[in-house]
C-alpha cells in the first residue's frame, strides 16, 4: 500500500498537453491525500521559468498552477541541476521555489517512490 | 516491499498514449494478461491523455489489423478488469458517454462496453491501493 507518487515533467511548456496533463494529475492526486512530488528535468525546467505567458498563444495559462504548489503540500519540488546548466537557466529565474538536485542525487530518489509518472 | 517475489501482487496501469500511433495501448494489453494469467490482480486501468482514444467505441479497424477497444472491451467482460477513463481527457477529445453527453447537450455517445469515466481520483486511488503501478506511453 501506498500513496505516495512522482511525477516527472520531461517535456517543454508548449507543443503538446504534457505539461498540462502532468499538472492535472499532480493537483488531483494531491487534493486527494496522495503525497505527490514532483521533478523537472530535460526540457521540463522551461515549465517553470518566470515570465511566461501562456494565455498569449491561446493556451490555458498554466503558470498559477505551479505557484499553487507549495500551498497544496506538493513536495519536494525538484529540478535538475544539469537540466537547468545545458539550457543557461539559473535558479533565481524560477518562479517557484524548486530544490535544485544533481542527477545522481534525483536517481537516487526515484527509488523512493513506488509511482513514478513521466510527462 | 514485504511481499515475498512471485506471490500475488495487486497491480495498477496507467495508459498515457493514443492507440495505434502508439504501442502503449498494445503493451498494457498483453502486460494485463499476463499478469491476470500468472494470478496477479489488475486493480484497474486508468487512461488519461490521448490514452483515452482506446475507449472510443466508434472507430473502425482494418480486418488485418487489431482492434484495440474491442480486445480491452473483451478483457473487461472476460476478466472484471476495470477500465477508468479520465472524464477531463475523455470530454476534450470527444470520448463520452450517455450521461455526459445528456449533461453537455451532445446528440451522441461513444464509450465501448467495459470502459467507464471517472475522475482523476480513480488514479490516485489506484496509486494508493496497488502494490505497484506500471505507466506506459506519455513523453512523445
Amino acid at each position: 500500500m501506498s500513496a505516495r507518487m512522482l511525477v516527472v515533467h520531461r517535456r517543454p511548456p508548449y507543443g503538446t498537453s504534457h505539461a498540462q496533463d502532468a499538472m492535472e494529475a499532480v493537483l488531483a492526486s494531491a487534493a486527494l491525500g496522495v503525497e505527490v512530488a514532483v521533478a523537472f528535468v530535460d526540457d521540463g525546467v522551461w515549465q517553470i521559468v518566470a515570465g511566461q505567458h501562456p494565455g498569449d498563444t491561446g493556451l490555458k495559462d498554466f503558470v498559477p498552477a505551479f505557484r499553487l504548489l507549495p500551498e497544496l503540500d506538493v513536495g519536494p519540488i525538484w529540478v535538475e541541476r544539469e537540466s537547468l546548466q545545458r539550457r543557461g537557466i539559473g535558479a533565481r529565474q524560477l518562479l517557484l521555489p524548486a530544490q535544485v538536485i544533481g542527477a545522481r542525487a534525483l536517481a537516487r530518489r526515484l527509488d523512493l517512490y513506488p509511482v513514478v509518472i513521466e510527462l | 516491499m514485504s511481499t515475498p517475489a512471485g506471490s500475488p501482487r495487486t497491480l495498477g496501469l496507467v495508459v498515457l498514449s493514443g492507440p495505434y500511433q502508439h504501442q502503449s495501448a498494445d503493451t498494457a494489453l498483453r502486460f494485463v494478461r499476463a499478469a491476470l494469467a500468472r494470478g496477479h490482480r489488475v486493480s484497474r486501468v486508468f487512461f488519461y491523455a490521448d490514452g483515452v482514444h482506446v475507449a472510443n467505441r466508434l472507430a473502425v479497424v482494418p480486418a488485418d489489423d487489431r482492434d484495440l477497444q474491442r480486445a480491452w472491451s473483451t478483457l473487461a467482460s472476460e476478466h472484471g478488469v476495470d477500465l477508468a477513463v479520465c472524464v477531463a481527457a475523455a470530454l476534450r477529445r470527444g470520448v463520452i458517454d450517455a450521461a455526459e453527453a445528456a449533461r453537455h447537450g451532445r446528440d451522441a455517445d461513444n464509450l465501448a462496453p467495459g470502459f467507464r469515466i471517472t475522475g482523476l481520483g480513480a488514479l490516485a486511488e489506484m496509486v494508493r491501493d496497488a502494490d505497484r503501478v506500471v505507466v506506459l506511453g506519455g513523453g512523445g
